[in-house]
């Protein structure tokens, strides 16, 4: 059964995009300067910020707005319709945050990201580092990738394996090595310059690092598992299918773009042929298949999301099917959005070929966006695995 | 010629270009960085004689067997994408220079070729203006696409003549000339997605003087010298090289997934890419798709040299069936990259993945003009008995 939209949703929808909607002009003009910085454009976080983007995701008792995921699905959709980069870099700092707001446990840590304004959040979980217990906390070390935004933040997540005092890992009950998340203030680790992609650019997603760093125990976040210790019932869903919604939108939004963007190209004539591209009945064709994949996909999106959600409100969990539907879900949206951009470069021919045009930057941003690991087709095996009954 | 004779030459290439093989794959980032291909590959791909490979025998070439010339350029571009693609592009345009000028400048241009090969780059699409002048023409015009200007020795242009007038039911007449490098503009437009180490940029006759005799035999006509594979129909001679670029990166995406995916772990999984039931899958598809193109291109230029034809019909069939083999592999070397890109995963986001260079280079290539979607619908036409113009 379709789940219902309630009045309320309804307004909270139709209030985020009239927030989109004023700021879109600003982030468009600006995204050729975040690509160019490979980072995002400061007058696209002032603008971000203007409408409180970055606290879409969160718990209220933090400042956040813990909005309904159709509401971050659609707004998500909208700011990579007007910019991918801006879009991206919000997508991940508003569930980040929405992460570190619903698991940090009580303390200094807490109150240092919360406690004045609402921190700009970016890094991975991604166990790529180490924590070791010292006197009064635990050191870190480690080396993580893929932080969007982090240009602009305040606080990262780093993803480490747990080692005992003697710096061995230490080990779960099924003897699995033991891991949890930390929040790190920016200031104390070091960014690298290795943010150089074939697209995606603007989003300034570069490696960090920690080096010896000692930070107090309450920096722990631990999540995955574990019960949120805020938040509305949203918060109490695997990490996936919570920031699956994301990824899934902001290619939803970029295909969009690119659909946008053909259209206003298709009067354009190839040399081969000297007829304009929106006169061919096969550029026609592929076009209505490419519209109608991206308009359903963000239809089946939004339907998948507000069933859990719906779920949720009922008190029932997410369970280990409905994570792997929702998965394979954000893989599908990915593979209709990367076909639908595939598209429209090949059909504008070689004038989009050269990187000052629009649809190179779009082609790109699909490509690197497409392999991110929430959208990776292994989703598609284990939500099979699932379907057929095999765990 | 004999097929153990051709298999003989295959081998003699093969064993030419693993000579150079690993100077192509260490200059691979040194193309990328420079958008244009380094002093070193350039080097390499003179001294084994890439780009005479299509070129009249009459002048010092090659004018190799169609299934020769995919296997050479296939095995340059599993090196590198870039000198891959300025290898094919030299050698056509070489080839065209070498059949199509008249004798006195082509003895002229190729008689130290066994020394230093005139190799040639530029378009020939219509894209100038010539205005006879006493002695030769003077030319006019801006031209994309010239792969490889800043290694060639000589510049094609094709030009629009406003002084002549159409006859009734003919294309508007047209004049391709040459001129030495040391005569042209070249600009610096070469910012790209992929082919970038390619150096494709434009390029410019301003007010250039072109003599008489450096002005070429149109393609409404046969080259002025060499058989075989040179005297088919000009879209038909550009496809045997021209597989092998979606031929070599379809080897080369295959090679480097198959060596990524043991050594790498995605993220959450607990097992390497490799031990991925589904990726074994996959990659098996990949191989037997390679496989495919393989045989294909074997069979498709070995028929396309010897098929009979009787008329100027048979020559726009044979292009359009040349052409729709040709977007068949740019599509299924796509799938093939596409495939090996999305399971390295974030790795191959990065602009030094050798599958992400790849990704791009096929991209960009499968832009060019020859094909388009239109190869399919002509072809679709000849099937369905329609009556099918010359044209693209």
């Amino acid at each position: 059964m379709a789940p219902v939209m309630n009045s309320q949703i309804e307004r909270e929808l139709a209030d985020w995009r009239e927030r989109v909607e004023s700021i879109a002009p600003t982030l468009s003009a600006h995204s050729a300067e975040s690509v160019e910085r490979r980072a995002l454009a400061p007058a696209s976080v002032a603008a971000l910020e203007t409408i409180e983007a970055f606290k879409l995701s969160g718990p209220r008792e933090v400042g956040g707005l813990d909005a309904h995921p159709m509401t971050q699905l659609e707004a998500f959709v909208e700011l990579s319709r007007a910019d991918v980069s801006a879009g991206w870099c919000t997508m991940v700092q508003s569930m980040v945050a929405g992460l570190a707001g619903a698991h940090l446990r009580e303390g200094a840590a807490l109150e240092a990201a919360f406690g004045s304004s609402y921190p700009r959040f970016s890094g991975t979980t991604n166990p790529e580092g180490s924590a070791q217990p010292v006197a009064g906390g635990y050191r870190l070390n480690g080396r993580w990738s893929y932080a969007s935004g982090i240009q602009h933040c305040d606080w990262v997540l780093g993803g480490v394996r747990l080692l005992d005092a003697g710096g061995q890992a230490r080990l779960g009950d099924n003897g699995e090595p033991l891991w949890t998340a930390m929040a790190i203030p920016t200031q104390s680790i070091e960014i690298e310059d290795s943010w150089y992609v074939t697209g995606l650019q603007g989003t300034g997603s570069p490696h960090y690092r920690a080096h010896d760093l000692v930070l107090s125990e309450d920096h722990e976040m631990p999540f995955g598992g574990s019960v949120p210790r805020r938040g509305g019932a949203w918060f109490d869903i695997p990490m996936t299918t919570f920031l699956v919604v994301g990824v899934a939108a902001s290619c939803i939004g970029l295909a969009e773009r690119a659909l946008d963007l053909f259209r206003a190209h298709s009067t354009r004539t190839r040399f081969s042929t000297g007829r304009a591209l929106g006169q061919r009945a096969t550029v026609r064709h592929d076009f209505s298949v490419a519209a109608q994949s991206v308009a359903a996909a963000r239809v089946y999106a939004g339907h998948v999301l507000a069933g859990a959600w719906d779920q949720r409100q009922r008190g029932l969990p997410i369970s280990r099917d409905d994570e792997s539907r929702i998965r394979a879900m954000g893989s599908w949206v990915g593979d209709v959005c990367l076909d639908a951009v595939r598209f429209c470069y090949r059909a504008l021919g070689a004038a989009a070929n050269f990187s000052d045009h629009p649809m190179d930057q779009l082609n790109r941003d699909m490509l690197a966006a497409s392999n991110h690991v929430f959208i990776s087709e292994i989703n598609y095996e284990l939500d099979g695995a699932r379907r057929l009954a095999f765990d | 010629m004999t097929q153990a004779e051709l298999n003989v030459q295959i081998v003699d290439w093969h064993e030419r270009i693993a000579t150079i093989a690993d100077t192509l794959r260490g200059q691979s980032e040194s193309n990328e960085q420079l958008r244009r291909l380094s002093p070193a590959t350039e080097a390499a791909l003179r001294g084994v004689g890439a780009f005479s490979l299509c070129s009249p025998v009459e002048v010092g070439g090659v004018n190799a067997h169609p299934v020769l010339q995919t296997q050479v350029i296939a095995e340059i571009t599993s090196h590198d994408s870039s000198a891959g693609w300025c290898a094919l592009i030299g050698a056509h345009e070489s080839a065209w220079l070498a059949s199509r000028l008249p004798d006195r400048s082509a003895e002229r241009i190729f008689a130290q070729a066994d020394e230093r090969w005139p190799v040639t780059a530029g378009s020939i699409a219509p894209e100038g203006e010539a205005e006879q002048v006493e002695g030769g023409w003077l030319v006019n015009g801006r031209w994309g696409w010239a792969s490889g200007i800043h290694h060639s020795d000589y510049l094609l242009a094709q030009c629009r003549i406003p002084a002549q007038e159409s006859q009734p039911g003919q294309p508007p007449p047209l004049l391709l000339v040459a001129a030495p490098k040391s005569d042209v503009v070249i600009e610096d437009t070469w910012h790209t997605l992929g082919m970038r180490g390619t150096g494709s940029t434009h390029y410019r006759f301003d007010h250039v003087f072109v003599p008489e005799d450096m002005c070429l035999a149109g393609f409404e006509r046969p080259g002025l010298r060499g058989d075989g594979w040179l005297q088919r129909p000009t879209v038909t001679f550009l496809t045997a090289a021209g597989y092998g670029f979606p031929l070599g990166v379809a080897r080369r995406a295959v090679e480097e997934i198959s060596a990524f995916a043991s050594a790498h772990t995605r993220t959450g999984q607990r097992a390497s890419i490799a031990d991925q039931q589904h990726f074994q899958g996959d990659l098996g598809r990949c191989v037997a798709l390679l496989d495919v193109m393989e045989g294909y291109a074997r069979q498709l230029f070995q028929e396309l040299l010897t098929a009979p034809i009787r008329s100027l019909g048979d020559a726009v069939q044979m292009d359009d069936r040349a052409r729709a083999g040709l977007r068949w592999a740019h599509q299924t070397a796509e799938a093939i990259v596409r495939t090996a890109h999305e399971h390295a995963g974030g790795p191959a986001v990065y602009s030094d993945s050798v599958l992400a260079r790849l990704l791009r280079d096929i991209q960009t290539a499968s832009q060019h003009v020859i094909q388009t979607q239109s190869a399919y619908i002509r072809r679709g036409q000849h099937q369905l008995g329609f009556e099918v113009k010359p044209g693209l």
